[in-house]
Formats: C-alpha cells, structure tokens, sequence
C-alpha cells in the first residue's frame, strides 16, 4: 500500500477526531464518577463501591443501566421545551470548549495500522489565533444550561440554583479570565500550541515558577467554574436540594454530568497546558503519557479537596472572588505587566 | 513576532488632552480622599471641584487653536475651545449651588462622589466636542449621559428616579441611533473621521439617487440621536418630566450644556452636508426646528408648573438654535455659541432662583413644586427676588436690554443676512416665524411677572425662600449681574466667538 | 462551503432573533437571543475576524445576556407577557415602514462603489495582533474613555444601589438631630454590614 503523508488537517479528520474526543470524554465523564466515589471512600476510610463486579467496577454499568432505564419526568408546570433543551447545552458547550484544547502532541499513525497508516493527526481540532479566548467564551456559554434549567422547572429550589449560577459564574469568569491574562502577557498569544511551544525546556521553564499566584488564582476560579467543592453552592444539597438539577432524572440528569465531567477535564488541561509545560516529554517519558499524568493530577486534586473542605457560605464566595481573588489577579497583572516592560 | 512600534511623544501633541486630563484627575483626586478621609464638609468638594473647573478653564485657554493630536484622534479648533469654555464656566456656576443653606441638606451632595461624577461628566463632554471621530464622541457621549443619570438620581426623590430612568431610557435610544447612523456613515465611506468622511463623499459625488439614499440616511439617524439629546420636536416629550423630576439646578445646568455638546457634534456633523450643497438636510433640519420651536412654545403657554414652563421655554430655544445651525454660515454658527453662553447666564439664574425656593414639602400643590401661586404676590414679601426673577424672565422672552436678547437678535440677523445672500426670500419667513415664536413666548414669561407683581399672596410667602444661603446669593447676584450688563460685553464676546468659529473654518 | 455557511448563520440567526421578537415567552426571548448571539460569533470566524468572534462569545454570550437573564429571574419566567397594541394595523404599517427605510438605508452603501479600508492591517499581524495594534494607537484615547465610562457605571451602580439611598435627605424635611445622626449611623452599619 503506498502511503502518502497527509499533513493538512481535512474535514473529515476533523469530524472523526471530534467524535472519538467526545465518545472518550464520555466514557470518561462516567469512569471519572466511579473514581470519585472510590477516591472519596479511600480518604473517607470506607470501601466505597465494592459489590457489583471486581473492586465494584461494574457499578459503572449499573448506574448506566439504571439511568437509561429510569422513568423521563417532565414537571406539568415547567417550559418543556426549553427543559429538555437545557442539558444539552450544558454537555454541548463543555465539548465545544475541549474542541480548542491541544491534548496529545502531534502524532503520525505508524505504517503498521491498517486503513490510517501515515495518517497525520495535529494535537489539536481547531488551532485558532484565539484559542484561550474561544474557550473562555464556550464555557461562559455554559452557564445557560443551568440557568435555563433552573429558570424552566417551575420550581423555587430551581431558581435558586440558577440565580446562584449566573452569580458564581459571572463573578469567577472575572478571576479565571484575569489570571490567564498573565501568562498569556508572558508567552505573547492566545494560542495554546504557543503556550506549549513556550515551555519545551523542561521542568525549569514551566510558567507555574513564574506565576504562581496566577496558578493558584486559576485553580481557584477553575473550582467554581466546574462547580467543585468548595463552591459547589449550584446543587448543595442541604440547602436547595438540588438546585437545578431538582426536577431532572434519568439521561437529562446524565447529560448534566457528562456536561461538568468535560469541563472538569477541560479545566484540568487548561491548567496542565498553561501552566505545567503542557504535552511536551518529559525526560523518558513521552509527551501524550505526561499530559495524562497531569490531567488525572489534577483530577485527583479535585476530589482530594472535595474530601478535605467544607462548603463555602454563598455570600463568602462573592466575597473571596470580588475582594480576594480580582484585587490580586489584577495586581498580578500589573507587576507582569512592569517586569515584561522592563525586561523587553 | 512583529516589529515593535515606536511613536514620538511630540507627534502625538498630548497637550490637547491636558483639559480633558485635569477633570479625569480631579475625579479620581476627589475619589481617593474620600478614601482615605471619610465625613469631609461637602464645601471642601465643593471648593476642590471649583479650581480644577478653574485649572481646566485655564488649560482650555491655553490650547492652541487647530491642532489636531494623538493619531489626528483629538481636534482642537475654535467650535471645541469655545464650547468647553462655555460647558466649563456653566459648570462653575453650577458647582456652588450646592452650598444651600446648612439647615437644609440635599441628598446628593451627601455623597463626594456627587462631585467625581461631575467630573467625568465634564471631561467625557470635553472628549466629545474635541473631536471629530464618530467613536471617541460615543465613548465621550456615553460616559457624559452616564454621569448625568447618575446624578439626576441622586437628588432621591419620587420623580428623580422617575426623571432618571426615563432620560437614561431615552439616552439608550439616542445611543442606537447614533451607533446606526454612525454605521452607515461607515458603510458608505469607510472611514469614522469626519474630515475623511467629507473629502471622501467630496470625491464620491452625491448626484444621482443611488449615492445619496445612504449619507442621507445616515443623517436621518444621526438627526434622530442629536434631536433626543437637544430636545428637538418629536423627541422631546422627555424634557418636561425630567426637568421637573431632577434638582432645579441641575435641570438649568442640562438645558445648557448636554445640549451644546450635541450641538457642536451636529454642527460637525451636519457641516459636512451643508458644505456638500445637500439641500434636503438643511430643509429637514430647519422643519424639525420651526415645529420643536412653536409646538413647545404652545405647551408652555398652558403648564401650570413654573418648571416644567422653563422646560418647555428651553424646548423652545433650543429649536431656535437649530433654525441657525442649517444655515451653515460664520456668523450663523457663531451666533449660535453666543446665544447659549448669554442663555446660560439667564437660564441657570432662573432655575436657580426656583432652586433657592425649593422645600422639601409641597406646601403649594399635589404634584409640583413650583406652581405659579407659589410666586403670587411675592413683590411684597421679597421685593428684591421678585425683582431677580422678573429680570430673568424678561431676559428669556427677548426684552432688551437683557442678555438673551442679543442672542436673539444675532440669530435672528443671521438668518436675515443668509436671506440676502442668497436671494432666497424663504429664510425670511424663517426669520418671521422665529420673531412670532419670541412674541408667543412673552406671553408665558410675563405671565410669571403677572403672577409676582399683580396677584395677590396665597399662604405663608416667609417660607418660600428656605434655601438660600450666602453661596447662593453670591452666584445669582453674579448671573443677575452678567444678564443686566451683557450690553457692554456682548460686542468683544460676539468678537471672540466669530474669532474662533471663523478660524476653524466653520 | 462559505457560502452555504454564511446562508445558514444567516438564516439561523434571523429565525431566532424573530423568536426574540414575537415571542411572548421571556424564556423563549431569552434563550432566542442568546443563541443568536453564538451564531453572529460564527460570522465573525467566518470572515477571519477571530478575536471579534470571542469577544462576541465573551461579552455578548457570557456578559451580557447573563445578566439579562439574572434581571430575568424578578419575573415568572413561564407565563406569557401580553402586550397591548393600541392599533395593530398602525404598529404593522409604521413598523414596517420604518424596517423597509432601514433595509433601504443600509444596503445602499452595499450596491454603490466598495468601500476600501483607509488603515489597512499590519503586515503578517494574526488577528488578535491586528486588532491590539490599532486598540493601543490610534484608538487609544477611546479605549481609555472607556474605561472611565465603566469607571462611572460602576460607581453609579454602587450608589445607587447602596444602603444610603434607602433614606433621603431631599424628601424628610430634616432637623439637624434627624440629619447628622442618622446618617452617621448609616454610614456606620453600611460599613459593618459589607458583603
């Protein structure tokens, strides 16, 4: 067979790259909750699942089975169009997002693999000029689905959650888009590939060294905008049962975790790529299998915390975001700002 | 990466910001001390916001006259330097009003941020009428009206709020029309500098239907925006309710200065069409006017509030300006800028002779303030105020030798010399009506006086004037002072103005 | 290719903005307009303008309509509005009227001679380089007025919003123990009370 190198990203690649990201995402999203509950219960000293097949694997497909199985409910009362409308775009948005985010470096399938031997595979589905900024504004878009959820269900617990939302979302959006100002002021473009680019020269050139308090101010507002613990005040159950989640069962329910899985992950690489010297290798180690490393860091550092700290109170969160976080993500800006100048 | 670009910090002639600079440092000085000092006197603001007016008036004075800085961005000609002259010395004026009697406090001067605001307000009119890129007047546009929401609504009352929401409501309105009128003069030309917008419609020519449906409709729009912040005839029913809802100062300071700031965006504007030989922009401007100016005189006539008279009557001047501003000419335009720095001194005594009357009940009526029973039979409780106010309205209606009247009569003569220079006999009878409109208006002026000197009192006169202070007084001794004597200044200022007006080539 | 997509987004775009219009659904409205929003973002990509296309994302989708929708939330979202018309026939006619003059005004640039831009971009600058270039020379100054301008919005809305509005000095007609005392207690609890 003679192979030709194609080098030139088709429609199609495109099409089939997105579908696997997003079948795997998925898969993923659904793995990631069966980790959750066993990291939670290794921390918690307790078993966790255990019954349904080996270490309690197959409780995956059990929750999967019970979720298609489980009865649709769509309140009287609620806009049942835009009820059924609004986990979609939870999930939609979370995905669009992960479509500007580079993942595995650049790769050429090897001659050995039938059908895609030579097929060359860019790190990334779309590289525009304005990546970072493009995936900004697919999650801020995801604010809608809980908002239009919680405004759709005819229910005071459901508002609540999305009055929440917007309120949490907004204001973290601030911190999360002012922290990435740093780095990008540093590495001089919107482009995530340059970012990796930026810090090829191993450990030492990561930009966590030269912005930490970015880092921190990142990781931060990442929590609140995947709705994480300590912010978890969308659906924090002692308070507004579910928030806007109250109403929903079965696949919709599921579409909203799929939806906060991705962005999890979407955030973890974003941490990994910006500041952790992204997919590039690492001594022996190759660039895919490290940026596989760092994501499930992060990963665990999300449940590592949802298992050490208690909620936050709604009106302690305004507060850490508008008076904590902005004023130093702003001041982090404006010392980046000086020393680029004089440096330059 | 890109060549990095260097600019000389002489080519960008920073000078031409420096007044613009003064007012934004103020506001940001005033702020900071307010931070770090809390409970100050609102005299200490008061005082601070008073010398950087004066800083700022001296910078303005010390621009020089057609330059052009930052990138051709900023344009300092004569129109810019006498209409921030005229917004910052209204301003001054204004300022001091705030020093009512002790025992008599008004909400927004409670707050230093009052004063910051009126500081941006006064720097983003500045931006706007020192420039001729359709962007930075928006931007100056905007955080103006802002400010002046703002401000309105601080006052707290029933009908600020009400005066607030309503003038930011139509100010939203008036932004959109602007940002359309301003795309389509894009689409046409490609370009948002109106000097590069003129030469290019120069050499586009405007003949035949197709090349003139777009600027024409760009003016439409544009005539739309403007009309919403002078006031013009089908976009004027806001004035009287925010007028009457807002602080009485604060209603004479936006009968004054939004509205030269808008006019001068206008005459830049609309210069462009006029020096075209469009003639239909003239016409249509010079309709809007005539009916803004008659139909508002009619609605005064039957207003029972003296406010809302004022209002109107400001409705009115307003479109008697606008009459001018198709004409196109000098002396036109200079007019113009002298009419309204001879109105101000009178309006703002007028409604500021309503402001030291104001109590905070309504002794005299359910609704209004300031209804026309409240001044009956005044002459005998307060002589010398009656008389003020008298002087005041006699000044509006055109009497001379009373300072409005001069700019009647310039304006006026304009449209006259236009008539001869052009051999057309239709100005004339523009300038007959703008003669039967001052005579109508006589009617609701004078009666006013009638109300003052003939009637006699309803119920305790003794409490009408519990606003005055010293400050107050001095500031309309002086207005009084400027109105009665404008006979002996009018000749330099009308020479000053044609000075400037005539250098920038307007 | 860019064809058909260009007359898709347009389409799209236009049905949805029509929703916002003629439903009487605020939610429906809502959902409409933001969704708009996105699709006028796919424009903006569409014709190379990549950094204008986030922005619309950032601002319009994230920003703006957001807080459309928390303003929103004062109302029952899952009720009809009903309007009152006056006059259906006269708001048809004037309406339409105006919609033909606007289409008129606006495409007549179009059918005229095209329109060249007077400062074309930097060579080899990427968008978001192209558009930094320009922000931070020429448009300098507006850039900065605006800045003030959200400088005062923020200012106003603190004010507006703040405690001490709750009482007004214009209306009470106010003795001096009323007035200073008063106030300074405001002043006090509004500084404890901070959130």
């Amino acid at each position: 067979m003679e192979t030709t190198m194609i080098h030139e990203v088709t429609w199609v690649g495109v099409a089939i790259k997105a579908l696997i990201a997003m079948l795997i995402v998925s898969a993923v999203a659904g793995f990631g909750t069966y980790i959750e509950r066993k990291v939670l219960a290794w921390m918690q000293r307790r078993p966790g699942p255990s019954h349904v097949g080996p270490f309690g694997l197959l409780q995956l497909a059990a929750d999967g089975i019970k979720l298609f199985t489980k009865e649709d409910f769509i309140p009287q009362y609620s806009n049942r169009l835009i009820f059924s409308i609004a986990p979609v775009i939870t999930a939609a948005t979370a995905f669009i997002a992960l479509a500007a985010v580079p993942i595995f470096p650049d790769f050429t399938f090897p001659e050995w693999i039938p059908l895609l031997g030579g097929v060359f595979v860019p790190s990334i589905a779309a590289d525009i000029d304005v990546g970072l900024l493009f995936i900004l504004g697919a999650m801020a878009a995801g604010l809608y689905g809980p908002l239009l959820a919680g405004m759709s269900q005819q229910n005071k617990w459901g508002i609540i959650g999305a009055a929440r939302t917007a309120v949490q979302f907004l204001s973290y959006e601030v911190v999360t888009g002012l922290s990435m100002l740093a780095p990008i002021m540093l590495v001089g473009s919107l482009s995530l590939v340059d970012f990796n680019n930026y810090q090829t020269g191993g450990i030492a050139s990561w930009m966590i060294w030269q912005q930490p308090l970015a880092f921190v101010l990142f990781l931060i507002a990442g929590f609140a905008e995947t709705n994480r613990t300590p912010f978890d005040l969308l659906e924090h159950e002692a308070e507004i049962i579910s928030g806007f989640v109250t109403e929903y069962s079965g696949l919709r329910w599921g579409l909203f975790f799929v939806g906060e899985y991705a962005n999890m992950i979407t955030i973890a690489v974003l941490a990994s790529v910006i500041f952790m010297g992204g997919y590039s290798d690492f001594m022996l180690i190759p660039g895919w299998l490290m940026m596989g490393l760092k994501v499930t860091f992060f990963f665990f550092l999300m449940l590592w915390v949802r298992a050490s700290w208690p909620h936050v109170r709604p009106d302690q969160l305004m507060w850490l975001s508008w008076k904590v976080l902005m004023p130093l993500a702003l001041l982090n800006v404006v010392i980046t700002g000086i020393v680029v100048m004089v440096t330059a | 990466m890109l060549e990095p670009i260097s600019v000389s910090l002489e080519s960008l002639n920073l000078i031409t910001l420096s007044p613009m600079l003064i007012a934004i440092g103020g506001a940001l000085l005033i702020l900071l001390i307010d931070l770090f000092k809390d409970n100050l006197d609102k005299t200490m603001y008061v005082m601070l916001t008073m010398l950087i007016l004066f800083i700022d008036i001296g910078a303005t004075f010390s621009l020089n006259i057609n330059e052009r800085g930052f990138f051709d961005l900023m344009l300092v000609d004569g129109i810019s330097v006498v209409s921030q002259l005229i917004i910052l010395v209204t301003s001054l004026l204004f300022i001091p009003l705030a020093l009512t009697a002790s025992n008599n406090r008004f909400h927004e001067y409670s707050y230093p941020e009052y004063f910051a605001l009126f500081l941006f307000m006064v720097a983003g009119l500045q931006f706007m009428v020192s420039t001729d890129n359709l962007i930075l007047i928006f931007v100056g546009l905007e955080t103006a009206s802002l400010s002046l929401y703002t401000l309105i609504a601080m006052h707290n009352t029933k009908g600020s709020h009400e005066a607030a929401i309503k003038y930011f409501t139509m100010g939203a309105m008036a932004a959109g029309f602007f940002l359309m009128g301003s795309v389509v003069v894009y689409a046409t030309t490609g370009s948002v500098e109106l000097y590069e917008v003129a030469k290019i419609l120069q050499s586009q020519g405007v003949d035949g239907l197709s090349s003139i449906i777009a600027p024409l409709g760009g003016a439409v729009l544009m005539l739309v925006a403007i009309g919403f912040k002078v006031s013009l005839f089908p976009f004027h029913m806001w004035t009287p309710d925010v007028y009457e809802g807002s602080s009485a100062p604060m209603a004479g300071y936006m009968s004054i200065v939004p509205k030269i700031a808008m006019i001068v965006v206008a005459m830049r504007f609309f210069g462009i069409y006029i020096n075209l030989n469009i003639e239909a922009v003239s016409y249509l401007i010079i309709i809007v006017s005539v009916i803004t100016m008659t139909l508002s005189n009619m609605m005064a006539l039957v207003q029972k509030d003296v406010k809302r008279m004022l209002a109107y009557s400001s409705i009115s001047h307003a479109g008697f300006v606008m009459a001018a501003l198709a004409l196109g000419t000098t002396k036109a335009n200079s007019s113009i800028f002298l009419y309204y720095g001879l109105f101000m001194f009178t309006n703002l005594g007028a409604f500021a002779m309503l402001w030291i009357s104001r109590h905070k009940a309504k002794r005299f009526h359910g609704r209004y303030d300031h209804p026309y029973e409240k001044f009956s039979g005044m002459i005998s409780a307060h002589p010398i105020a009656a008389v003020i106010m008298a002087i005041f309205m006699l000044s509006l209606s055109g009497i001379p030798p009373f300072s409005v009247f001069w700019g009647k009569l310039y304006l006026i003569s304009s449209v006259v010399d236009f008539s001869a220079a052009t051999g057309e006999s239709k100005y004339i009878v523009l300038a007959i009506i703008m003669v039967l409109n001052s005579a109508v208006a006589a009617y609701y002026y004078l009666k006013l006086i009638v109300y003052m000197f003939l009637k006699p009192p309803v119920n305790e006169l003794n409490l009408v004037y519990t606003n005055k202070s010293l400050a107050l007084a001095t500031v309309i001794g002086f207005l009084v002072m400027a109105t009665i004597l404008s006979i002996f200044y009018v000749q330099p200022l009308m020479e000053f103005v044609t000075y400037l007006v005539s250098s920038s080539g307007y | 290719m860019t064809t058909f997509a260009f007359y898709f987004f347009a389409t799209l775009i236009t049905l949805l903005f029509l929703v916002t219009v003629l439903s009487r659904n605020v939610l429906y409205a809502m959902t409409a307009l933001a969704a708009g929003m996105v699709l006028i973002s796919g424009l903006f990509f569409m014709l190379d303008a990549a950094f204008l296309g986030a922005v619309q994302l950032v601002v319009y989708v994230g920003a703006v309509m957001a807080l459309y929708s928390f303003a929103m939330m004062f109302f029952d979202a899952n009720k009809d509005i009903k309007e009152r018309n006056g006059s259906a026939v006269t708001v048809f006619l004037l309406g339409g009227a105006i919609a033909v003059m606007l289409v008129v005004i606006f495409t007549a640039p179009l059918i005229g001679q095209g329109v060249a831009s007077l400062y074309p971009p930097a060579e080899g600058a990427t968008n978001p380089q192209a558009v930094g270039l320009v922000l931070f020379t020429k448009y300098l100054v507006p850039f900065e007025v605006a800045a003030v301008m959200l400088l005062v919005a923020m200012i106003s809305g603190i004010i507006l919003a703040g405690k001490k509005m709750d009482f007004s000095l214009s209306v009470v007609e106010a003795t001096k123990s009323i007035d200073s005392k008063t106030i300074d207690n405001m002043d006090n609890t509004e500084k404890k009370g901070d959130k």
